[in-house]
């Protein structure tokens, strides 16, 4: 059942990623400022790692404005987690990609074998790889509109007597070509050609001889030789001679070049590059998933004032990690009622920036229409995102420093309005204690009176409770031993050190502890 | 063709994983010098010996598979000896035939004609040996090995080796197989064993009457005579490769023999070192459940370090899980802990135990906990630093564990000390760990003699008659002071006041927390 949010009824290009294809801006986009600040820079440069060609990256700097663009992208993600249909798609992709690149190198080559051998060989991965694609799409069962249209286009195209025939032209001669085995006699300068009769693999006697003495892996001392774009002299002296030996399989490639000109078809080439987008950030999410992250759909409801999400964490960093195959810590926030702001406190490197980060990509994720980290995020919405980081130390100098904050955070504080989302990291820790805290109370004061929502990160503990805005959140007590530290950043005062059995505990050692650690 | 003299069924891996716990094992049972006696210098030796003894077996049979193969090694000592050296010689002439790093197949073909030709040599010496073997052998790992020799490298075998090797050689040219891949350029090249001579096909290279399906690369085109290289590579690189992995398993099959024959031949080492001393060994004897016995009982780095006599301890410790020895400073109750572990790591890598007689519950692996001297990081602190370190055993102990704590958490208050090590003593001794402690912590060891669990053995290290410290554990309940106040004042310190040695020991005072152990 398609989602209903009013597309048209035929396909056309950009249907996969907009309700209304035709009024979809277009062209280059600037990285927002915020990318650098919620490290959203790194998301982008991994995501589209390899994908280059198509051109992906404004449409993840982009943010939707409504409610319904969400959807309609949610309603082609779900669709999409059915895996063996993204595993089609993706498939398809690449396939197509290979088919483009192999097409674009034919001309120089300046063998008429080799031309057409080429020329064949990209129709049929082309066939194949429709034929693929119209099998997986098959009978499923779409929730989206996007794809629903374009299987609609596929299963018209694939019907036609223009596809049946390129397809079996291609298939006959292909078969024909992978029967020909030949083997090539060299002795001195002088070079034989013949039909294979037989003869067995001398490689595999001598493998058969040692095989008693096989044991566990064997190391590769195979050469790699490269797949050359164009043959030598003696290459094409042999091709020329198979030629001749084979003489049916080469009539029948001659005859399919000639016959076979154009064999793209534009409408499917578009799609191709659309469904890039979905698989791009379904890539990037495979390996969190498999490692047992959690990404949801989020909720995004203006007027029920609500911000909330579980389980969330930093989309740069969890890659980071997952490359070594570690997980980062999940935390929980919210702003319900009054609150406004989350005001993280606590000791440091012990995860505030990652949350307030954190807090800054989940609403930039969920503008886009894709799936968020996180289980049950409920969002306000967020038209602005506005970020102030810290600028860095060494660089600027105590006063400069101190003067840039100043400034970035005015020309902040000017621009938040309701819908706006801010991120504030560790300001004004060039200045005294008393000016960083008349500072920081001004400019929370005034985002608050602005009814916008966000995150402050301060070693200020005092602005933590400034009053029913404010939640105190506090980045917990890192252990004595580095590695047990918990990254965890949760609603609570802070708290102090413990005595020794306390300290005991901390490193998993009581009683309790030890039981569920030792495995009987 | 395996070797497996170390387990009945798969190969011993020298650089495998070594348990983490290892380092601390080596440091705190002194394990070096039982290391070096063992290796004598060979570097080899190092590495086998020291991965057997700290990657222990924890079954019974396999252990004693070993002992098997050590008593046969320990009868005719100078057969391990030859075949050791025949190995090691194999090895030392592979390493001297000349490679390039990366090579064209041509070339790697070459190397491992070179090399198989070479080992030829060494596996007929091994088969001579098995041919040769004296029927006094009990062992089924060197009965099989032996058997697995003349079975698998019979006569017929080494002519059919020689007769591959003269394949590759090519002294009739080389027959290239392929296919058409991408673009048709040739693909799945492959060396092709000659034709069969047709009448047509010799008539077509002979008989003057030009081969259409042939041609000449003229003398003096060297692009062509490159071309013809590098075809004659894509055609060899699949024979060459399998030829140099066959070489490399034949230099592994010699690699397997050296490692897991060093492992006997460092036994033999550092029986002949205890000997020379006149120290006793013996093949201990691994059990179940909770079997802890020993006679005779002393530790070999110790014995093969001072030129003093060695002291000797008896156990008798069966169906115990928590052995608690308290007691004298310097007397003894460390070396003792260090030997008892030491022999339970023998016996689990199948080496004999210096004792007398020994028999033991045969657990998963040891662990030490020791009270370390060192300096401890700012950061943490000495108990942090106990903590960190205990916290990282937890980790990887399991229930079948032995455990040997050694003046454990007595870097803070006795209260607190003994607290932290009831909780950590009662979880391993409940998740079916064997825990052996060496304790000043008057508090702990009362608190666990008041449980009274049979299950629980308490030794005490007597504090030193006018004949100097005796070093001998007997059975005992745990005594209010550790002697560290006598100690002192006997070595020119003041008389402590009472209320100092006192302070610490809250008595008979039950405190309300002590889980029961």
């Amino acid at each position: 059942m398609p989602d209903g949010t009013g597309a048209p009824g035929t396909y056309q290009p950009g249907c996969l990623l907009y309700v209304r294809p035709s009024e979809s801006g277009s062209g280059q986009i600037e990285q927002p400022a915020y990318f650098r600040d919620l490290n959203l820079d790194q998301v982008e440069a991994a995501l589209f790692e390899g994908r280059a060609d198509y051109g992906l990256e404004p449409l993840f700097r982009q943010t939707l404005l409504s409610e319904d663009e969400m959807r309609h992208r949610h309603a082609v993600f779900r669709d999409l987690e059915d895996a063996e249909l993204a595993q089609a798609l993706r498939e398809f992709a690449v396939s197509l990609s290979a088919i483009r690149g192999d097409l674009a190198r034919i001309e120089p080559q300046r063998h008429r074998w080799q031309r057409a051998r080429l020329w064949l060989d990209a129709a049929q991965a082309y066939c194949d790889g429709i034929t693929r694609l119209r099998q997986a799409l098959g009978e499923r069962a779409l929730g989206s509109t996007g794809l629903t249209l374009f299987r609609g286009y596929l299963g018209d195209y694939v019907e036609s007597a223009r596809f049946q025939t390129l397809a079996s032209d291609a298939r006959n001669s292909c078969r024909a070509l992978a029967e020909v085995r030949y083997l090539v006699k060299l002795k001195g300068l002088h070079v034989s050609v013949r039909r294979y009769a037989g003869e067995p693999d001398y490689g595999e006697t001598v493998t058969k001889t040692f095989a008693r003495f096989q044991r566990g892996h064997d190391k590769e001392y195979r050469a790699e030789f490269q797949t050359r774009t164009s043959l030598n002299q003696v290459e094409e002296r042999i091709l020329d001679r198979v030629a001749m030996l084979f003489p049916d399989a080469f009539a029948a490639l001659d005859r399919f070049s000639r016959n076979h000109p154009d064999p793209l078809d534009r409408n499917i080439l578009a799609f191709e590059r659309e469904i890039q987008f979905y698989l791009a950030y379904l890539d990037y999410l495979a390996p969190l998933r498999n490692l047992g992250l959690a990404f949801c759909y989020p909720d995004v409801d203006a007027s029920a004032g609500i911000t909330e999400a579980q389980n969330v964490f930093d989309l740069a960093l969890a890659k980071k990690l997952g490359d070594g195959k570690r997980l980062p810590v999940l935390n929980d926030f919210a702003l319900t009622g009054s609150e406004r702001v989350l005001v993280i406190t606590g000791p440091n490197q012990g995860g505030k920036t990652t949350l307030a980060r954190t807090f800054g990509q989940v609403h930039h994720l969920t503008m886009l229409g894709v799936p968020v980290p996180g289980t049950e995020v409920r969002l306000r919405g967020a038209s602005r995102i506005l970020t102030c980081f810290a600028g860095d130390e060494d660089a600027l100098g105590g006063r400069g420093k101190l003067e840039s904050d100043i400034r970035t955070i005015v020309e902040l504080v000017a621009r938040a309005d309701s819908k706006s989302v801010f991120i504030i990291n560790e300001l004004f820790s060039s200045t005294t204690l008393a000016d960083a805290r008349s500072l920081g109370k001004a400019v929370l004061e005034r985002l608050i009176a602005a009814g916008a929502t966000g995150v402050y990160v301060t070693f200020v503990d005092e602005l933590a409770s400034l009053g029913k805005a404010t939640v105190s959140m506090v980045s917990q007590v890192a252990d004595h031993d580095p590695t047990l530290r918990t990254y965890k950043v949760i609603r609570a005062p802070a708290r102090g050190l413990a005595y020794a059995v306390e300290l005991a505990e901390k490193f998993g050692l009581s009683y309790e502890q030890l039981r569920r650690r030792i495995v009987p | 063709m395996k070797v497996h003299l170390m387990f009945r069924d798969h190969d011993f891996d020298p650089t495998g994983p070594i348990p983490e716990e290892a380092s601390e094992l080596i440091q705190d049972l002194g394990l070096t010098p039982l290391l070096d006696a063992m290796s004598g210098g060979d570097r080899l030796l190092s590495e086998v010996t020291r991965a057997a003894l700290l990657t222990g077996l924890a079954d019974p049979e396999a252990i004693q598979y070993r002992q098997q193969v050590l008593n046969d090694c320990l009868d005719h000592p100078e057969l391990a000896r030859e075949l050791y050296e025949i190995a090691v010689e194999a090895l030392a002439a592979q390493r001297r035939v000349f490679t390039f790093g990366r090579q064209a197949p041509s070339g790697i073909l070459r190397y491992a004609l070179r090399v198989m030709r070479i080992l030829l040599g060494p596996l007929r010496r091994v088969r001579e040996l098995a041919d040769q073997a004296p029927d006094t052998l009990r062992s089924e790992g060197i009965l099989n090995m032996f058997r697995t020799v003349r079975e698998e490298i019979d006569d017929g075998y080494f002519q059919d080796v020689e007769e591959c090797l003269a394949g590759l050689e090519f002294r009739d040219g080389i027959t290239v197989g392929a296919g058409l891949g991408q673009g048709n350029a040739g693909d799945n090249y492959y060396l092709s064993q000659p034709p069969q001579v047709s009448t047509g096909f010799l008539e077509r290279i002979g008989l003057g009457r030009r081969d259409p399906a042939a041609f000449d690369v003229a003398p003096r085109d060297e692009a062509g005579a490159r071309a013809l290289a590098e075809l004659a590579d894509r055609g060899i690189n699949s024979a060459a490769s399998a030829l140099a992995q066959a070489a490399d398993h034949v230099v592994a099959y010699f690699g397997a023999l050296a490692a897991e024959v060093g492992f006997y031949i460092g036994c033999l080492n550092l029986a002949d070192n205890l000997a020379s001393r006149g120290l006793p060994f013996c093949i201990p004897k691994p059990a179940a459940n909770l079997a802890l016995s020993a006679q005779g009982l002393y530790g070999p780095s110790l014995a093969l370090v001072t030129q003093q006599s060695v002291v000797e301890n008896s156990l008798a410790a069966d169906g115990r899980a928590l052995i608690v020895i308290t007691g004298a400073n310097s007397g003894g109750k460390s070396t003792f802990l260090r030997s008892l572990g030491t022999a339970q790591l023998m016996m689990q890598s199948g080496m004999f135990v210096t004792a007398t007689a020994f028999e033991a519950a045969v657990g998963s692996r040891v662990f030490t906990h020791f009270a370390r001297d060192e300096d401890p990081t700012m950061a943490n602190g000495r108990l942090a630093e106990e903590l960190a370190r205990m916290s990282r055993l937890a980790g990887a102990i399991d229930g079948r564990a032995l455990v040997l704590l050694n003046e454990s958490f007595e870097s803070t208050n006795e209260a607190e000390g003994s607290e932290i090590a009831r909780q950590v003593i009662r979880a391993l001794l409940e998740a079916g760990c064997r825990v052996v402690l060496v304790t000043h912590l008057y508090d702990l060891a009362d608190s666990l003699y008041q449980r009274g669990n049979p299950g629980t053995l308490f030794l005490r290290a007597d504090p030193a008659t006018h004949g100097g410290p005796t070093y001998v554990l007997t059975e005992g309940p745990p005594r209010p002071t550790a002697f560290g106040p006598e100690l002192f004042r006997k070595m020119g310190g003041w008389e402590l006041p009472i209320s100092v040695a006192g302070a610490s020991t809250p008595g008979n005072a039950n405190p309300p927390d002590r889980g029961p152990i």
